[in-house]
């Protein structure tokens, strides 16, 4: 498939996703038309929708765990002491609930809003408990009580608000066919609500008409008011610019910009609210996209006149005049130019509605021409101003290239501030990558044709590398936003790295040159390594290595640079892994122990450093064990066990040590029994139990230690078995077996322990069938076939699920057959 | 291997914070504090047993994100850019150590439970993740931003605002990418009808 062919297809595919379930097919129909190509891709990729909703969209994602929280909940039954009736509303900060007093303290029905957007915070009910005495005296006709409010068992914030039954403000305003001076008296009210809480320092900073219920009598009520003052109390500066308690639509400019909130902010959504509700419209559109749009719409879109907005004209000649000029003055940008109080905004109402003159006065033309281009100087797209350094660079620098020599280091130092000090400046611009990447390749253009021109100077050489160095980063380094272009990325990293090389390979070549140049190196291999390509990977690894070592020689002893080697050539002993070359990677390996052990003394590691080196001994010795080298691997494991053992010892409460060690005890278990000696193995896995069991204990909540013990437990069962104890190994296999069921109720269809339940029912069978066959036990071969058929039931389910991973799939076979040979040895009766 | 410099959850948050405003030293500070917290964590998780390691790749990211920023003091979009960073690497974290196992396997140690233990398992219940890796990888050959995008949401979790604030493009067209590339990626896991 060709990216083209790709785009054509996606581009039907989104809009056919995009229509009801019941229009797809005359949208198929209309998009592809005769092109029936096209329509049999895109009906066999839609064919794998619930596959892909059930397999991509799940639990099993790597990154699901951070989507949990937004997923919706069900009701909970009580939030503090109220009793859940049933949700009532929606929105962006959470959900609200009608509740109840539980114990019956407070008879009337309450609202309480669950604040899901915020912070678990465990510290508002200590917060909320000071700002009570503020919000008592808020006792307003036109604003809702808020009652209670406190944090769940969880940290989720929640209120309770006095519930009001009415309609939204624009929804009433709509039922009632409300006048312009209705509405205006209306909106009066609200602004006398507002301006009380004003006078008790109390902001709103949310207000919109969905916030504004209109009772059945016609009196206003103002919801949420007080809830930003308790979520910001005791919150610092830079969080309270970051809770997202805003609409943007009704958002001031500096509040979308992050600037501190004061009364003026509350006063220009009021101007907001006024222009919807007089004209039906809002003073502008704003998008849903990225924040830079709506900072872009909010701060910069002159909104039209009042009156232009207007439906017809009779409501246009309405409007025009004062109320034009009274809503952009509200709807000033600058707050300075606003009406300074909410009382000023009312005031200037009640003087139209009484046919006085109006304080406000009109905009000048020089007044806007000027707030114009205040406003473009800062306000230009990252795009365009891109476009413009480049044009500028480019006038520039072709006219310094034509007085050629002399000019020479102007035009380097212009390239270099390009690619390194304006890039960096505009990268934080929203969007502005393809910018950055178009900067810097034309940059990079110079500098080519420069260093061309000076090919002797190494110098020059170098920095072109480091700007290749850059681009790569910008095309494609995953860490950064990037542009995705992996191809374009791994040219200009090569690019880079082949300069550096070169550079390095010339006699007397600095020691910076050759950190570049491994690092160049690592983020190359990496790249690689991402892209699946290992051959390559390997290779570059290699050279990690060598020049890792080099650099060591240069400075003996010296940390960093140990460090440097052990883990570049961890990553090539790792590469070799992957590859199944066992052989290589173990002789990495043992150098890569003996780096770490380095390291740990010179940089005099602590615990973690210790425990490193222990996995250093782990990784060794599990090569060893592939290559049955058990002699070795069980020497090294060993070594791991003494340092995790001396671990344990220093700090009797460090589970994790712990843990470590009775993983080490494991893993010895395994190889003893591959060395033959299954006492010891057996010895090994029952000191493995032993700390297991006692973790278990100290904690029952460790889901891992109890796994860990499971798992144990059927390890035991199985050397029993090759010990030929097969009534031991009857034993311990049906106590394994209760501990996966128990596992597996507590972990609830979880995928691996399903599995391991599986094969510990398996090995029971196993063990009846040798019992049946050494012993002449032919009553045990119904068991036998009792056990294969939990088997194979457990694992045909996850294979129904579309859960068994592919590895696994002919497990489903294997039991199938055993199950039937296992049968037909069932003596007839 | 571990001693790297160890920077206070406030140091980590601050250099998270510059690095949003545009300073690049930020980034190269947190890079190799970030990569080898994962790789502390993963080391951490990858000593245990199988059965345990599905939870592994996401109490990954979680926990190194708790460790290393204060919560207090970040945003939403702080926490964006931080799970941009770390689904790349947590994606070449989990790949190598499948293809680890991978390799196991063909080799017939399938009882090799000790090279399990050692060299760590990531099993992920619903999906072959080196199937998905490569047919992920071909999309991104075909598509670039779609890969990306696919990297942030599947390997980060990032929710469709975060990717495209992170990303720099409108969360209408995160949504469109990720709808059409999970179909995509489904087939290409799926291959064409088989004839076994």
């Amino acid at each position: 498939m060709t990216p083209a062919r790709w785009g054509e297809i996606k581009s039907v595919l989104a809009q056919v996703l995009d229509s009801d379930p019941g229009g797809r097919a005359s949208t198929l129909e209309k998009l592809c038309g005769a092109d029936s190509d096209l329509r049999r891709e895109v009906e066999s990729l839609l064919a794998l929708e619930a596959k892909a909703d059930a397999v991509l969209e799940t639990a099993a994602a790597p990154g699901a765990i951070f989507r949990a929280q937004a997923e919706p909940l069900p009701p909970p039954a009580t939030i503090g002491p109220y009793r859940i009736l049933h949700e009532i509303g929606r929105g962006g900060m959470g959900v609200v609930y009608l509740g109840e007093r539980a114990d019956g303290q407070y008879k009337k029905q309450v609202a309480i809003k669950l604040i899901t957007s915020a912070r678990r915070d465990l510290g508002l009910d200590g917060r909320f408990r000071q700002e009570r005495q503020i919000l008592a005296q808020f006792e307003h006709a036109g604003i809702a009580r808020l009652v209670d409010g406190g944090a769940t068992p969880e940290g989720v914030p929640y209120f309770v608000m006095e519930y009001v039954e009415g309609l939204p403000l624009l929804e009433y305003c709509n039922k009632h066919a409300l006048t312009v001076a209705q509405r205006i008296q209306l909106f009066l009210a609200v602004c006398d609500a507002v301006a009380h809480a004003h006078h008790r320092l109390v902001v709103h900073r949310d207000l919109k008409p969905g916030n504004i219920l209109v009772t059945e009598e016609g009196n206003p009520k103002l919801l949420d008011f007080g809830l930003a003052r308790v979520l910001d109390a005791g919150a610092n500066e830079e969080v309270t610019q970051s809770f997202p308690m805003m609409t943007p639509a009704y958002a001031s400019p500096e509040q979308v910009r992050g600037e501190p909130y004061t009364v003026s902010g509350d006063v220009y959504s009021l101007g907001v609210i006024l222009y919807e509700l007089l004209s039906a419209r809002r003073p502008y559109n704003v998008p849903s996209g990225s924040l830079s749009e709506i900072v872009r719409t909010v701060c910069d879109q002159e909104p039209p006149r009042l009156s232009e907005a207007a439906p017809d004209d009779r409501l246009r000649r309405r409007l025009r005049g004062d109320l034009d000029t009274i809503a952009a003055r509200a709807l000033e940008k600058d707050p300075r130019r606003r009406y300074v109080s909410v009382n000023d905004l009312a005031e200037d109402l009640r003087r139209h509605l009484d046919g006085r003159p109006v304080k406000a006065r009109p905009a000048t033309f020089f007044y806007r021409a000027g707030k114009m281009l205040r406003r473009h100087r800062i306000a230009i797209p990252a795009g365009a101003l891109a476009a413009i350094l480049i044009l500028a660079f480019a006038a520039a620098a072709w006219w310094q290239a034509q007085s050629a020599r002399r000019r020479f280091n102007e035009v380097r130092g212009l390239a270099h501030s390009v690619i390194f000090e304006l890039h960096d400046a505009i990268a934080p611009l929203p969007g502005s990558t393809a910018a950055r990447n178009l900067l810097i390749e034309r940059a990079l253009e110079y500098l080519e044709r420069l260093s061309k021109e000076a090919s002797g100077d190494p110098a020059l050489q170098w920095e072109v590398a480091l700007a290749y160095e850059r681009i790569g980063l910008v095309q494609g380094y995953a860490a950064e936003s990037n542009l995705g272009n992996g191809p374009a990325s791994f040219d200009s990293l090569r690019k880079s790295a082949a300069i550096l090389e070169r550079l390095s390979a010339r006699p007397g070549a600095s020691l910076q040159l050759r950190r570049d140049n491994l690092r160049v190196l690592n983020q190359l291999a990496s790249a690689y390594g991402h892209s699946g390509d290992l051959k390559t990977e390997q290779e570059i690894a290699r050279k990690c290595v060598v020049l890792s070592e080099q650099i060591l020689k240069a400075q003996p002893g010296n940390p960093p640079a140990v460090y440097d080697v052990a883990s570049s050539t961890a990553t090539l002993a790792d590469s070799f892994t992957d590859q199944g070359n066992y052989a290589e990677a173990v002789t990495l390996r043992e150098r890569v122990l003996e780096f770490t052990r380095q390291y740990a003394e010179l940089a005099k590691a602590g615990p973690e450093g210790r425990r490193s080196l222990a996995l250093a001994y782990k990784k060794l010795a599990a090569l060893y064990g592939v290559l049955q080298r058990y002699d070795e691997s069980h020497a090294s494991y060993e070594q791991a066990r003494a340092i995790d053992e001396e671990r344990c010892r220093a700090n009797p409460s460090d589970r994790r040590a712990a843990m470590d060690l009775s993983f080490d005890y494991s893993d010895l278990g395994w190889v003893l029994s591959r060395l033959k000696d299954e006492p010891a193995a057996l010895a090994s896995h029952q000191k493995a139990l032993e700390i297991r069991e006692a973790a278990v204990k100290s904690d029952p909540n460790d889901v891992r230690a109890a796994t860990a013990v499971a798992s144990s437990t059927g390890r035991i069962a199985a050397v029993y078995d090759r010990m030929g104890d097969f009534d031991r190994a009857m034993m311990w296999s049906r106590k394994a077996i209760g501990l996966w069921a128990g596992m597996s109720e507590l972990r609830n269809g979880d995928r691996s322990t399903i599995a391991e339940l599986g094969d510990a029912h398996w090995q029971l069978a196993d063990v009846y069938q040798e019992i049946a066959d050494k012993r002449h036990r032919p009553e045990l071969r119904s068991s036998a076939v009792a056990e294969y058929e939990q088997a194979r039931a457990l694992y045909a389910g996850l294979r129904d699920r579309g859960v068994l991973s592919r590895a696994q799939l002919h497990k489903v076979d294997d039991l199938t057959q055993q199950l039937a040979e296992a049968r037909k040895k069932i003596p007839a009766n | 291997m571990d001693d790297a410099a160890v920077l206070a959850p406030r140091e980590f948050t601050q250099l998270l914070v510059n690095w949003r405003n545009g300073d690049k030293n930020a980034l190269d500070q947190m890079t190799p504090v970030l990569y080898d917290e994962l790789r502390r964590l993963a080391r951490h998780f990858l000593a245990a047993e199988r059965p345990d390691h599905t939870l592994q790749p996401t109490a990954l990211v979680h926990e190194a994100y708790m460790r290393l920023v204060d919560q207090r003091s970040v945003d939403w979009k702080n926490r964006a850019h931080f799970l941009g960073v770390a689904a790349s690497m947590m994606r070449r974290i989990l790949i190598n150590h499948a293809r680890a196992n991978q390799a196991a396997k063909r080799e017939g140690f399938t009882q090799a439970i000790a090279l399990e233990d050692a060299l760590g398992v990531f099993t992920n219940p619903q999906i072959d993740l080196l199937e998905l890796n490569k047919a992920l990888q071909q999309l991104a050959d075909l598509d670039p931003q779609q890969g990306r995008v696919v990297e942030l949401r599947y390997f980060g979790g990032l929710t469709i605002e975060e990717t495209a604030e992170v990303m720099g493009i409108s969360p209408a067209t995160v949504k469109r990418e990720w709808g059409t590339a999970r179909l995509w990626l489904m087939q290409q896991i799926e291959g064409p009808p088989s004839v076994q």
